[in-house]
């Protein structure tokens, strides 16, 4: 009884990681798509690399920055099956170079902070 | 077997794709799961069975949250819209709640059937109302500049201390207000209010000839709430309206008192009519004092409230 008023420390831990991962992977897609790939390999590159994406979250993001102008398409088949392959467009390198640049300023800020002696 | 599976998860996700897209989205979405579906049949050394297949598609996604994932359009109203939506729903629920109470206080009074026509029931008032609020937010939201609404003037802030109204006073008395204004310009009647003890009452003609002050005062008075309700920084402003009409409602009153009737009451009870007048009488004095009361004290309140910017100046 007593503890289903709390809130569950997992279910907490769960949304805050969710919120600080939202960014960071389009960082990963726009920096994996410097090469061309497809939704499937895509996916197994960033995975690989240590950045798991579900599907659902993927596609309608490249969808999104497609239409934004960041991430050029085509159409190709590929073992024998229609595929879309996607890549950075040159507009996404530009956007892509100074989102870098922020990610870079802001993890050398917060880990300036948490190695910092607290005040 | 399993294709036929895929087939159908594809179709339902179809369904609730946009129409300009669906055959391009569902046919990334086929190379992604037949991809899938290669590379475990490879690990597997055999074909997927049909429950495989189905866990693999519940991992995949309800086809509805997959297919509204694409859609532009988020939500109805979102995190900056909604503190303004929350804000207009409350007022307007407390208005709402504001007229029905005082509907539920004459029934009780009167002990009749009352017949507010032109009323629906609490509830359908409500919900009607929660309807056509959110409707106007969804616009807002979908059409309007969330941005532009969102701004706002530091100099317009009520001051931090100080006698005024609260928000729920403010929108209690325009819920008030409203009724009665709707009730004198016969928007909605009463019937029966008296029915049970036999009793017919109607307004003496003394009233009809107050007839467009009453409409003044309440529109005056209707308008004061709600330039305190949105401009809560002009203080003096609503502060001289609330005396204007406490003033008026007076003056309106000390010329209805002269009149030797104030009701017509018809019926079996020879004595109510007597009654009637005298608690009328009594009624009427003590409104008269009651506004005069009010304007003495905003008038008060307006003479602190100089004195108080004068000695913080």
């Amino acid at each position: 009884m007593t503890h289903s008023a709390m809130p569950n420390d997992a279910d907490i831990f769960e949304t805050l990681r969710l919120e600080l991962r939202r960014g960071s992977l389009i960082l990963a897609v726009l920096g994996q798509l410097r090469g061309e790939h497809y939704g499937y390999t895509l996916r197994k590159a960033l995975a690989d690399a240590g950045v798991e994406i579900d599907e659902g979250a993927l596609y309608p993001m490249l969808r999104r920055l497609e239409d934004q102008g960041l991430l050029t398409s085509e159409w190709r088949v590929e073992e024998r099956r229609n595929k879309r392959f996607y890549r950075l467009s040159e507009e996404g390198r530009v956007v892509l170079g100074r989102l870098v640049e922020e990610w870079t300023r802001l993890n050398a800020s917060v880990d300036a902070i948490l190695r910092g002696a607290p005040k | 077997m399993t294709h036929d599976l895929i087939d159908r998860y594809l179709a339902a996700i179809a369904r609730d794709l946009p129409e300009r897209e669906r055959t391009d989205i569902v046919a990334e979405l086929r190379d992604e799961l037949m991809s899938g579906v290669e590379a475990r049949e490879e690990g597997l050394g055999r074909p997927m069975t049909e429950a495989e297949t189905g866990a693999m598609l519940v991992e995949f996604g309800n086809p509805l949250v997959v297919a509204g994932r694409y859609r532009k359009t988020q939500h109805l109203i979102g995190p900056q819209v909604f503190p303004f939506w929350w804000a207009a729903m409350k007022a307007t629920l407390v208005v709402i709640a504001a007229v029905y109470v005082i509907l539920i206080v004459v029934k009780l009074i009167g002990g009749g059937a009352l017949s507010a026509n032109g009323l629906g029931s609490p509830i359908s008032t409500m919900v009607f109302a929660f309807g056509v609020v959110t409707l106007v937010f969804a616009l807002i939201e979908r059409f309007g500049d969330p941005q532009k609404m969102a701004r706002w003037r530091p100099e317009r802030l009520p001051p931090a201390e100080g006698k005024r109204a609260s928000r729920f006073e403010l929108l209690t008395e325009l819920g008030m207000g409203i009724v009665f204004l709707l009730w004198w310009t016969g928007a909605i009647h009463f019937r029966d209010v008296f029915g049970d003890i036999g009793l017919q009452v109607e307004m003496a003609p003394v009233w009809q000839r107050f007839f467009w002050w009453i409409v003044a005062y309440l529109v005056v008075e209707l308008a004061s709430n709600v330039v305190a309700l949105l401009r809560p920084d002009r203080v003096q402003l609503v502060r001289w309206m609330v005396i204007w009409r406490s003033m008026m409602g007076a003056a309106i009153l000390l010329g209805v008192i002269q009149a030797e009737r104030f009701l017509i009451v018809s019926g079996p009870a020879g004595k109510a009519q007597a009654i009637f007048e005298l608690w009328m009488r009594v009624g009427l004095g003590i409104a008269i004092a009651v506004f005069v009361a009010r304007a003495a004290i905003e008038a008060w309140r307006l003479r602190q409230d100089g004195l108080t910017s004068r000695a913080s100046a």
